[in-house]
């Protein structure tokens, strides 16, 4: 039931002893070198060095800096723009995360369910995955433009909107707080519910006749049955999707850009701010240092989730 | 695993709720009637960019700034598409098709080498160059972006779609690599015990008997890079200069800067972003689906 880094799990480690065992070593090593070397120069370095970065300070576009110790760190404590954004980051987390995996878990069960047309079902699941996230967000803020949007001409025409006075939707920073959550979840669904999917199909169709036979009402499969199989999938997509969620950077980029004010900028938007705008390359790399290090603590939980299950 | 044929079960459904079941007990006619209806709504709240960003593109300029928005084109016209395809966002559509076409091929090619040897071959350390490889794709983009930068600038790269293709060639391998790796594990080890008693080296069976058992698979993997690569925004907006933007940061920057912005030019460029991806989603929706579930997703 493992479907998630199933391949992690069954990776056996081999004792090559003989020649041909030795030949087939050195094979595979020779298989992987080229993704390894480029793993290395273009991954490994690359954070290595934004990690000596953000012990810089001047320069411009990271020509001519010099040694700074630990004044940017510093900086940090008393950089209001910066905890605004980090409690941004948090809170937008927190918030898109729980409901890409209520939504997400919603429309999977759906998707499972066998009817004509299902197919439409599962295509309609993807098609948020598929479409740009910077492309899609420029969509949405045409939709929710207050003058020629598709939102405000619909209420409009409901009437439940005076067309001299519209809801100027992305220049309150509530209203932009709320529509950013709604797109976050609305792109996102899909990807959990995919996850989930699979993980529905890993359930045997045994387990929901025994849950038949005792007399269990739907909600109570659901509750009872379903769900707690599904614990290990959901957890490993919480994680996923809480990676994600704190590196989300083109989505609100291309929606508010962090407007109004600074109302939806993130730590992703003041970085690229810094290291753009400012040209600032080591208080840029020290936000992405700070923003790594929390990420961190979640892909560590996900390695460990990931080879726990394979313990099963 | 994670390749299952993606039809089960069909029994559950086709039986009615019997008695024994508690709870409200709603007519079969009733409960296809909410279930079509629920279909109908899902359909309608995911394809709603899609379906605005369609009308819009048909209509005329006036029709796009009409206060209140105009819904439904009167006169639906492709003078947007023409406009698109003659101005920049002709170039930038080359653009994206060139830098991910050619991320893609090499992506596929160094991942397909990588997922035999850790589905197929028998080394030390394994379980931990594996491990390397899944979480350095874990880590934020944010932690390469900069030094990448100052690297592809020394290269002088940065301004062609060299300074593209080479992070999306490497940071697409670890999705492929896992993806792969699941297709790889579904071909029986008997084919290339065969081939070895036909003195076949495993570079041979490797290439001549497992690669075309799993062209499916790899094709199936090729989509889902592309899309990743053709969707790429941030590497794409720092590494780009206006000769290279791709399709979304062309799209964004033409959405922020312009005084007057043409929402009808810009629609049309959307359609034409989204719609050869939605035609290989309709096209081949299972097998991405399964594709993506393998591959534990990512972005």
């Amino acid at each position: 039931m493992a479907t998630i880094g199933a391949p992690l799990l069954q990776a056996k480690e081999g004792s090559p002893r003989g020649p041909l065992e030795r030949r087939e070593e050195r094979l595979a090593w020779l298989m992987l070198l080229p993704v390894i070397l480029a793993l290395l120069a273009l991954g490994v370095y690359p954070v290595l060095s934004t990690l000596w970065f953000s012990f810089q300070q001047g320069g411009s576009f990271g020509l001519g800096t010099t040694s700074a110790g630990l004044a940017n760190y510093l900086r940090l404590l008393h950089d209001d723009q910066f905890w605004s954004a980090l409690r941004f980051s948090l809170l937008y987390s927190l918030v898109t995360v729980c409901g890409q995996m209520i939504c997400g878990t919603a429309l999977a069960l759906f998707a499972n369910r066998s009817f004509r047309g299902r197919w439409l079902a599962r295509a309609a699941i993807l098609f948020p995955w598929a479409i740009p996230t910077a492309t899609n967000s420029v969509i949405w803020a045409y939709m929710f433009n207050d003058q020629y949007g598709l939102v405000n001409s619909l209420l409009e025409h409901l009437g439940l909107v005076n067309p001299a006075h519209p809801i100027v939707w992305l220049g309150s920073a509530q209203l932009a707080t709320l529509l950013i959550y709604v797109l976050a979840i609305w792109k996102a669904n899909s990807l959990v519910a995919l996850l989930v999917l699979a993980g529905l199909q890993g359930i045997p169709e045994e387990v929901y006749e025994a849950a038949r036979v005792d007399g269990a009402s739907r909600w109570q499969t659901l509750w009872r049955v379903t769900l707690p199989l599904l614990r290990p999938v959901l957890l490993v997509t919480l994680i996923l999707r809480t990676i994600e969620s704190l590196q989300a950077f083109d989505l609100i980029s291309a929606f508010t850009n962090g407007g109004p004010g600074n109302a939806t900028q993130n730590l992703g938007l003041y970085i690229y701010l810094q290291i753009q705008q400012f040209g600032d390359f080591g208080y840029g790399s020290t936000i992405a240092v700070v923003l790594t290090a929390i990420t961190l603590v979640f892909i560590v939980l996900y390695m460990r989730t990931l080879l726990r299950t394979g313990t099963r | 695993m994670a390749l299952a044929p993606t039809t089960t079960a069909p029994a559950r459904e086709s039986s009615r709720p019997t008695t024994r079941s508690r709870g409200p007990q709603l007519k079969p006619l009733t409960r296809q009637t909410l279930l079509y209806l629920a279909l109908a709504v899902i359909i309608v709240v995911q394809f709603l960019p899609l379906i605005w960003a369609l009308l819009t593109s048909l209509m005329t300029p006036q029709e796009t700034t009409s206060i209140p928005a105009t819904l439904w084109p009167a006169r639906p016209t492709l003078s947007s598409y023409i406009e698109a395809l003659q101005g920049d966002i002709g170039r930038y559509y080359l653009n994206s098709i060139v830098a991910s076409l050619v991320s893609t091929l090499v992506t596929m090619v160094l991942a397909t080498l990588a997922a035999y040897a850790f589905a197929r071959l028998r080394f030390r350390w394994k379980r931990l160059a594996l491990l390397f490889v899944v979480s350095l794709s874990l880590f934020p983009p944010f932690s390469q972006v900069i030094p990448l930068y100052m690297v592809l600038q020394s290269l002088h790269l940065i301004g062609s779609l060299l300074a593209l293709i080479i992070p999306y060639s490497v940071f697409g391998l670890p999705m492929a690599i896992l993806i792969l790796m699941a297709f790889l594990q579904e071909v029986p080890f008997e084919y290339e015990e065969a081939a070895a008693l036909d003195g076949m080296s495993r570079l041979g069976a490797f290439v001549r008997i497992v690669l075309p058992m799993i062209i499916p698979g790899l094709f199936t993997t090729a989509v889902i890079v592309f899309v990743g690569d053709w969707n790429e925004y941030l590497f794409a907006l720092n590494y780009t200069t206006t000769a290279t933007y791709t399709l979304p940061v062309g799209i964004v920057i033409l959405s922020q800067t312009e005084f007057t912005t043409n929402f009808g030019v810009l629609s049309a460029a959307m359609v034409m972003s989204v719609v050869p991806l939605v035609a290989l989603i309709l096209l081949l929706e299972r097998r991405i689906v399964s594709g993506l579930t393998a591959g534990g997703l990512k972005g």
